[in-house]
């Protein structure tokens, strides 16, 4: 029988990480959110009425205004028991996930830990990604990218990500959010679909 | 609703999906047109039902939870999560050979 069956996967998840402790059977809560809004084309786009493109343009060349035209940001929390090594893993490769970015255009802008907040389930950290333009977001998600078959990173940024995320909880009661941010100055964004 | 000499199916056009990421499999129920999120342990209990034998069946799932389960608690949580599998339509009884129980434990 093939290793990869549904009963050869949990029966190696539950030799690795044992049962839960309460079964649990839940209904999928099947959620149609008509205002949802994805990036599928470039938000900074201008349009007429709003300022022209050069302002905005130098404002984040100059990051004196703005830390990005598109700003995301990521809500995790961190494996129970490993914040001490995740701060640690911080410290020795924050500096490397900021210049390991695959284009200047991208900036790694911290990771932060949530003191307070009103949202209860979206993590106990935040991760802020910038930049400046749709075209380094698509550089952003390339450089994440892995080898076939091998599942190897392509990029050292690649490598870093990885071991960043390998400290996230991906439990399932584990609290993750995203959060996708346009300059509200910018063209596209104002824009209802 | 225990039914220790009879066997247990999967029903059919169940359409199970592993999400090994999050430690759950999301199930399809036909009958329903329902999807279900299960976590570990209902999902091999729903994996186990091959065919088997209640007690057969049991015995399996003890055999993957203890330790750190205690054989007891994990029998009963087998049995309490079979009857549940089966109300929703994940499962179902059949007197026919039982086909899964040829395997070791």
């Amino acid at each position: 029988m093939s290793e990869n069956t549904s009963k050869a996967i949990v029966e190696s998840l539950i030799a690795v990480h044992g049962p839960q402790a309460r079964v649990r059977i839940e209904p999928v809560s099947v959620e149609v959110r008509t205002g949802e809004r994805f990036i599928i084309s470039d938000p900074l786009r201008g349009f007429r009425g709003q300022p022209p493109q050069y302002v905005i343009q130098e404002r984040l060349a100059s990051r004196e205004v703005y830390i990005g035209g598109i700003v995301v940001e990521w809500g995790f929390d961190i494996k129970l028991d490993h914040e001490d090594a995740f701060h640690r893993w911080l410290l020795d490769n924050e500096l490397d996930l900021y210049n390991a970015r695959p284009d200047d255009g991208v900036r790694y802008a911290g990771t932060y830990a949530v003191h307070a907040a009103s949202e209860r389930n979206a993590g106990n950290y935040r991760t802020v990604w910038a930049f400046n333009s749709f075209a380094n977001f698509d550089d952003f998600g390339a450089a994440m990218g892995e080898k076939y078959p091998t599942r190897e990173p392509i990029t050292a940024f690649g490598e870093l990500v990885r071991e960043f995320f390998s400290f996230w909880d991906r439990d399932s009661e584990a609290h993750r959010s995203q959060q996708t941010l346009v300059l509200a100055v910018s063209s596209q964004a104002t824009r209802r679909f | 609703m225990s039914f220790p000499s009879g066997c247990w199916s999967q029903t059919s056009g169940l359409r199970l999906r592993p999400v090994p990421e999050f430690k759950r499999c999301c199930v399809y129920v036909p009958l329903q047109a329902r999807l279900y999120w299960l976590d570990l342990n209902a999902w091999l209990i729903l994996e186990l039902c091959d065919g088997s034998r209640e007690d057969m069946i049991v015995l399996r799932y003890v055999h993957a939870v203890c330790p750190p389960m205690l054989p007891r608690h994990a029998r009963s949580e087998c049995r309490l999560t079979m009857a549940k599998l089966a109300e929703l339509g994940m499962i179902m009884p059949h007197n026919d050979t039982c086909s899964g129980d040829q395997r070791h434990v």
